[in-house]
């Protein structure tokens, strides 16, 4: 005779729900504690406040949703979160719309550092926002623009010493 | 040497807004339309082509082939004896009329077309027709402030850089809206606002690392 062995403990169904309200829990103090630091890195990136509202309510609506098929939400926002301004970006590069949304003053931050970041290409500028503003690893760098350790650190050298240059020139 | 941490740091002023009610109402969308998450690559599904857009597409494809195929029934048929030819219609019905130009030949970035246009009207192609790339740049014009002035502080932005002085940074009777960067060679539409406001153009030539000048072009002014 088969002998099935049960652990006691709550049906399989609200094991679920207790995960997946644990998950929503952490993505909700993730949004709280470093939500803002999100959204100024995308802001960064795109050079857009639209561009980045729009891709930080996207990640963590999609992170939320997903419950608990996400298991690090942290990474995991950080990587939507790019891609998909990345891929906005690329969407207005074939249709450039110049609306009232896309303005802003920017009065309290450092104007230079945020024009001479849109001087270099997206992929050295993503790589610098995410290792100086949000300190991110480099292998975790890789991961959220889907590519390579090596190629993270060619493009952290390169667009180091090339903002740098911008930034001289443009203080002397 | 410029520490570049200490100049991330100061990105921490920008005032982030609250996305609270944004990112509620996105996840119960989400979770009512079934399949919408069913790519597990984050952002795939905004970035890429949606399920709607393919399926306007097909729909537009299957509409252009009925189309197709009543045009060509007509041509064959009998009546096409009796009616007159129909003329060659070359407007297209998605692409809005082309309100002007932006010119950038290397030594002068010029607004080709009207300086006055309606809202909802047209759209503006950036032509870079130098061999490297250029930045322009957009701001508008806050009120009471003219293009004659961005006109003086471009050029005095473009001496100073020749003469190796600081740069005056952006004008300060102007906001700055975003920089479209333009292959060398190439040009791009961009589909002006509705709003209604005067808009500039700054017309910069990019070397490998650093800006190699600057150029002043508009004014468009968009009426009600």
């Amino acid at each position: 005779m088969d002998v099935t062995f049960r652990r006691p403990g709550l049906p399989l169904h609200l094991v679920k729900a207790a995960v997946a309200d644990a998950n929503r829990s952490a993505i909700e103090a993730l949004y709280r504690t470093h939500g803002d630091r999100v959204w100024r890195a995308a802001w960064a990136f795109a050079h857009d406040p639209d561009v980045a509202s729009d891709a930080v309510a996207e990640a963590f609506a999609q992170a939320l949703a997903r419950g608990d098929a996400i298991t690090s939400p942290a990474a995991w926002i950080w990587r939507a979160v790019f891609r998909i301004a990345g891929g906005m970006l690329q969407e207005r590069r074939s249709l450039v719309r110049l609306s009232h949304g896309g303005s802003y003053e920017m009065t309290e931050v450092d104007h230079e550092l945020v024009w001479a970041l849109q001087r270099l290409p997206p992929h050295q500028r993503a790589t610098l926002i995410l290792f100086y503003y949000a300190d991110r690893p480099i292998n975790e760098i890789a991961d959220i623009l889907q590519s390579s350790s090596i190629a993270v650190r060619v493009n952290l050298s390169r667009g180091r010493k090339r903002l740098r240059l911008i930034l001289e020139n443009r203080g002397d | 040497m410029i520490d570049l941490k200490d100049r991330f740091t100061e990105l921490d002023r920008m005032p982030a807004p609250d996305l609270d009610r944004l990112i509620t109402a996105r996840a119960r969308q989400l979770a009512k339309v079934p399949g919408a998450l069913g790519s597990e690559d984050p952002g795939a599904r905004r970035a890429g082509t949606r399920p709607v857009e393919l399926l306007a597409t097909v729909a537009i494809l299957a509409l252009a082939v009925g189309v197709a195929a009543l045009m060509q029934w007509r041509l064959m048929s009998p009546s096409r004896q009796v009616r007159p030819s129909p003329s060659p219609t070359p407007t297209s019905l998605v692409q809005a009329p082309s309100a002007g130009t932006v010119v950038f030949s290397g030594s002068a970035c010029t607004y080709k077309g009207p300086p006055r246009i309606w809202v909802d009207h047209v759209s503006v192609a950036l032509s870079n027709q130098t061999a490297r790339d250029a930045h322009f740049d957009f701001f508008r014009l806050n009120q009471g402030h003219s293009y004659l002035e961005f006109a003086a502080h471009i050029r005095e932005e473009q001496q100073r850089s020749q003469a190796g002085q600081s740069s005056l940074g952006y004008p300060d009777f102007a906001t700055f809206l975003f920089t479209d960067v333009i292959k060398p060679q190439e040009t791009q539409s961009l589909y002006l606002p509705t709003d209604v406001a005067t808009y500039v153009i700054a017309c910069i030539p990019w070397n490998d690392s650093q800006p190699a000048g600057i150029f002043a072009a508009g004014p468009v002014t968009v009426s009600p």
